[in-house]
C-alpha cells in the first residue's frame, strides 16, 4: 500500500489518482453504501476517501497501489461512522471475533463454500444489511468486491483465520436469515392458505 | 442445516452461482450520473484547491505526456491549472537579463563608431548615466566626459587609417550635440547658482581648449588621416560665446576654493594612477604643474584675507582652476598626451627666485648687447648704418634703465624681449653676429586659436590663457 515517504518517482502522481478515482470510485460506493445502507453517507464517504488520500499523495507518499490502500481509508471512515453512530454492538462483536479463532470447520475454506452454494445470493444481498457489520464487511470484500484472503486480512488488521471465520460465521448468519425469511414467508403463506379454506368453507 | 450429500460440481455450481447471484444484485447498487459527476467534481475541486506541492511536481517528470495527460484531467468547467515554470522562466530570465544589462553594454564599452553594439554604448550606456546623473554641473562634466570620448574614438580610427569623412562628420556633429548639452546645462544651473555656472564653464572651456590645442596640433603635423578640421571647427564653434551669456563675474571664493581641492585631489589620484606607466620625466613635469598650483594657492589663500586683494585671490583661484582641468584632461587622455606637450598645456610658472634668476640673465644679455653695439657702433663708417646704431643704442639703453625699475614680471619679461630682439637686429646691422639670443618660442597651439576671445576671467587677470594679441612675444610670456 502506502510506502516510505521517497523523493523518486513523485511525476505523474496527478494521473495515477485521477485514474484510480475512475477505476474504483463506482466499487467503493458500493462498498460504502452496502456497509452503511445510506447513499448520500456513502458519497460523501467516498469523497472524503479520496480527498484523505490525496492529501497523502501531497504529503509526498508514494502509494504503489491505490486498490487496497483506498479500501483501508474507507473502512477505516465506515469504523469511524459506526463509533460516531455509538454501536456497541459492533465493539462487542470485535472484541468477541478477536479472541475467538473459530471451530475447524469455520477454518475450512471448504466448508464456507459449501455453505455459500446453500444460499440465494439474490436474497442474500437483500438481507446482507441485517447482518452486523463485521461480517457484512468481510462478506462484501469477499463477494462483492472480490478481495482475496490476504488482501482482507491486511486491509482489516486481522489473521485470515479470523477472515475465514467471520466469511463462516456471516454466511451462516445469512443462510439462517433466509431460512428464517423462508420459514416466514411459508408461514405466512400457510396462515394465508387457511384463511382462504376457512373462508372457503364458512361460505 | 447443510445438505447431506451433493455432488462437488454441484455444490461448485451452487457457489458460483451464489457469488455470481450476489455480485449481479450488487451492481445494481451504482451512482447515478448525476452523483458521479458532482463526486468527480467535488474530488477535482479539492485537488484543485490542495495541488501538488511545485517540488513534485516539476520533479523528475517520467515522460511529459502522463504529466500533460494528468493535466487534463484536472481541468473542469470552473477551473483550470496551468503550470507556468517559473523557475527556469527566471533561470532563464536573469540569464537574458544579465546578458542583455551587464555583458553587452560592458562589451559595448570598447567600441567605436562603425562596430554592431556602437549604438548601444552611446544610446544605451550612456544615455543610462545621464538619466542617473544628478545635478547640472554633474551633467556638464558629463556632456564633457561624452565630447572627450567621441574626440578619443575618432583619433582612435584614425590611428587605425579607419577614418573617413562620413564617421567624422558624425564625430563633429556629437561634439556639438553634446557641446550644446553641456551648455543649456550650464543655463539652467545660471538660474540657481551663477557661481557654479561660471565654474563649470571655465572647466568646460578648459576641457574644450586642451582638445583644441590636440586636434590643431594634427593639422601642423600636416597628418591627413589625423581627425583635425570638422571636429576641430566643432569645437572652435563651441567655444565660441554668445554675449548674452558672457560671464564677466568671477566666482565667490569658497565656490571656488571647493571646486579647486577637487580638481586638485583628482589630479594627485591621477598622478599616483600614472606612476609606473609614464616616464620619470613625465611625473617630473605633472609634479611641477602641481607644485605651480599649490604656490598660487597658498599666495590665493594669503591674498584672501585682506579684502584688498580679495579679488586678486579669486582671480588666481581661476586660473588654478583652468590648469588643473586642464592637467586632468591632460592626463586622462592618453592620445592627449602622446599628442601634445604638457608645457604648451599647462606652461610652468616661474618661482619668485626663477624669476629673479631670469631677470638678472636678460638684463646681463642686455648689458652684454649694449657693450657689443658700443664698440662696434665705433668702426662702422656707413653713416645711414651708423645713425640706425646709435638710434638703437639710445633705445636699448634707455630700455635698460626702464627695465631695471620695472616690478611687473610680465611686462618686464614684454618689454625685455623687445629690447633683446631690437639689440639683436641692431648688432646683425653692424655686422655683429653673435648678439643677444632672443628666447625660443614654440608658439603654444592655444595661441594660434585665440582668434576666439575668452569668456572667462582668467583673460581679464593675464593669465596663462591667450589674448587677441597673440604675438611671438606675447605667446613667450602665456607660456611662462
Amino acid at each position: 500500500m502506502a510506502g516510505e515517504q521517497s523523493t523518486d518517482n513523485l511525476s505523474g502522481h496527478e494521473q495515477r489518482f485521477l485514474d484510480a478515482y475512475e477505476l474504483y470510485n463506482d466499487a467503493l460506493f458500493r462498498h460504502a453504501c452496502m456497509r452503511i445502507s445510506d447513499r448520500e453517507k456513502a458519497i460523501d464517504l467516498v469523497h472524503d476517501t479520496y480527498t484523505k488520500v490525496w492529501s497523502y499523495v501531497r504529503k509526498g507518499y508514494d502509494i504503489e497501489q491505490f486498490r487496497p490502500f483506498l479500501y483501508k481509508v474507507l473502512n477505516n471512515l465506515i469504523i469511524d461512522t459506526y463509533r460516531k453512530k455509538k454501536e456497541a454492538s459492533l465493539d462487542a462483536l470485535l472484541d468477541i471475533d478477536g479472541v475467538d479463532e473459530g471451530s475447524f470447520e469455520e477454518l475450512s475454506e471448504s466448508s464456507a463454500e459449501a455453505l455459500a452454494a446453500t444460499i440465494d445470493g439474490r436474497k442474500a444481498f437483500e438481507l446482507m444489511a441485517e447482518l452486523p457489520d463485521v461480517y457484512k464487511e468481510v462478506l462484501i470484500l469477499r463477494f462483492v468486491d472480490g478481495l482475496g484472503p490476504k488482501e482482507m486480512s491486511a486491509l482489516t488488521e486481522e489473521k485470515e483465520n479470523v477472515i475465514s471465520v467471520r466469511i463462516h460465521r456471516g454466511l451462516k448468519l445469512l443462510r439462517q436469515k433466509i431460512e428464517a425469511q423462508d420459514e416466514f414467508a411459508d408461514e405466512k403463506r400457510k396462515s394465508a392458505a387457511r384463511k382462504r379454506t376457512a373462508d372457503k368453507k364458512t361460505i | 442445516m447443510l445438505p447431506a450429500k451433493e455432488p462437488l460440481t454441484k455444490k461448485l455450481y451452487n457457489m458460483k452461482r451464489f457469488s455470481e447471484q450476489l455480485h449481479k444484485q450488487s451492481q445494481t447498487v451504482k451512482l447515478k450520473k448525476s452523483e458521479q459527476a458532482d463526486l468527480r467534481a467535488r474530488v477535482v475541486s479539492y485537488m484543485e484547491y490542495h495541488p501538488l506541492p511545485a517540488s513534485m511536481k516539476v520533479a523528475k517528470v517520467q515522460g511529459s505526456s502522463i504529466k500533460n495527460a494528468a493535466r487534463t484531467q484536472i481541468l473542469t468547467d470552473t477551473f483550470g491549472q496551468f503550470m507556468i515554470p517559473y523557475q527556469l522562466l527566471f533561470k532563464i530570465g536573469g540569464v537574458a537579463a544579465a546578458f542583455v544589462l551587464v555583458f553587452v553594454p560592458f562589451m559595448a564599452e570598447r567600441t567605436v563608431p562603425g562596430d554592431t553594439l556602437y549604438a548601444v554604448k552611446v544610446q544605451f550606456n550612456e544615455e543610462v548615466r545621464s538619466t542617473l546623473t544628478w545635478g547640472s554641473y554633474e551633467k556638464v562634466e558629463w556632456e564633457t566626459t561624452r565630447l572627450n570620448r567621441r574626440i578619443a574614438e575618432a583619433r582612435l580610427l584614425a590611428d587605425e587609417g579607419l577614418l573617413t569623412t562620413e564617421v567624422e562628420a558624425s564625430v563633429a556633429a556629437a561634439v556639438k550635440v553634446h557641446s550644446d548639452n553641456a551648455k543649456r546645462e550650464i543655463e539652467v544651473l545660471r538660474a540657481s547658482d551663477a557661481d557654479g555656472a561660471t565654474i563649470a564653464t571655465i572647466a568646460f572651456d578648459s576641457s574644450l581648449r586642451v582638445q583644441a590645442q590636440s586636434l590643431n596640433r594634427n593639422d601642423v603635423d600636416g597628418t591627413a588621416a589625423q581627425p583635425g578640421d570638422l571636429i576641430g571647427n566643432a569645437i572652435d564653434a563651441s567655444l565660441v560665446k554668445d554675449p548674452e551669456t558672457q560671464t564677466p563675474d568671477v566666482p565667490a571664493y569658497n565656490k571656488l576654493m571647493a571646486r579647486v581641492e577637487m580638481n586638485t585631489t583628482r589630479v594627485r589620484e591621477l598622478l599616483n594612477s600614472l606612476d609606473g606607466s609614464v616616464s620619470n620625466q613625465g611625473l617630473v613635469d605633472v609634479t611641477r604643474r602641481i607644485e605651480d598650483i599649490d604656490r598660487t594657492i597658498s599666495t590665493a589663500i594669503t591674498q584672501a584675507g585682506t579684502s584688498d586683494t580679495e579679488l586678486a585671490a579669486r582671480e588666481a583661484l581661476v586660473d588654478v582652476l583652468v590648469r588643473t582641468q586642464k592637467l586632468i584632461v591632460f592626463m586622462t587622455d592618453l592620445a592627449v598626451r602622446e599628442q601634445v606637450a604638457i608645457e604648451s598645456v599647462v606652461p610652468v610658472v616661474l618661482t619668485i627666485d626663477e624669476m629673479t634668476v631670469e631677470r638678472s640673465q636678460r638684463q646681463t644679455e642686455l648689458t652684454n648687447a649694449i657693450s657689443q653695439l658700443t664698440t662696434a657702433v665705433a668702426t662702422v663708417t656707413d653713416q645711414d648704418i651708423l645713425a640706425k646704431a646709435n638710434a638703437a643704442l639710445q633705445q636699448l639703453e634707455a630700455d635698460l634703465l626702464q627695465l631695471q625699475t620695472m616690478t611687473a614680471y610680465r611686462d618686464f619679461i614684454r618689454q625685455s624681449d623687445q629690447s633683446l630682439a631690437l639689440a639683436a637686429d641692431a648688432l646683425t646691422l653692424v655686422g655683429v653676429d653673435d648678439g643677444p639670443v632672443v628666447p625660443a618660442v614654440a608658439v603654444p597651439v592655444a595661441a594660434a586659436t585665440t582668434t576666439v576671445s575668452t569668456s572667462t576671467p582668467a583673460s581679464a587677470v593675464g593669465t596663462t590663457t591667450p589674448t587677441t594679441t597673440a604675438t611671438t612675444t606675447q605667446s613667450q610670456i602665456d607660456r611662462r
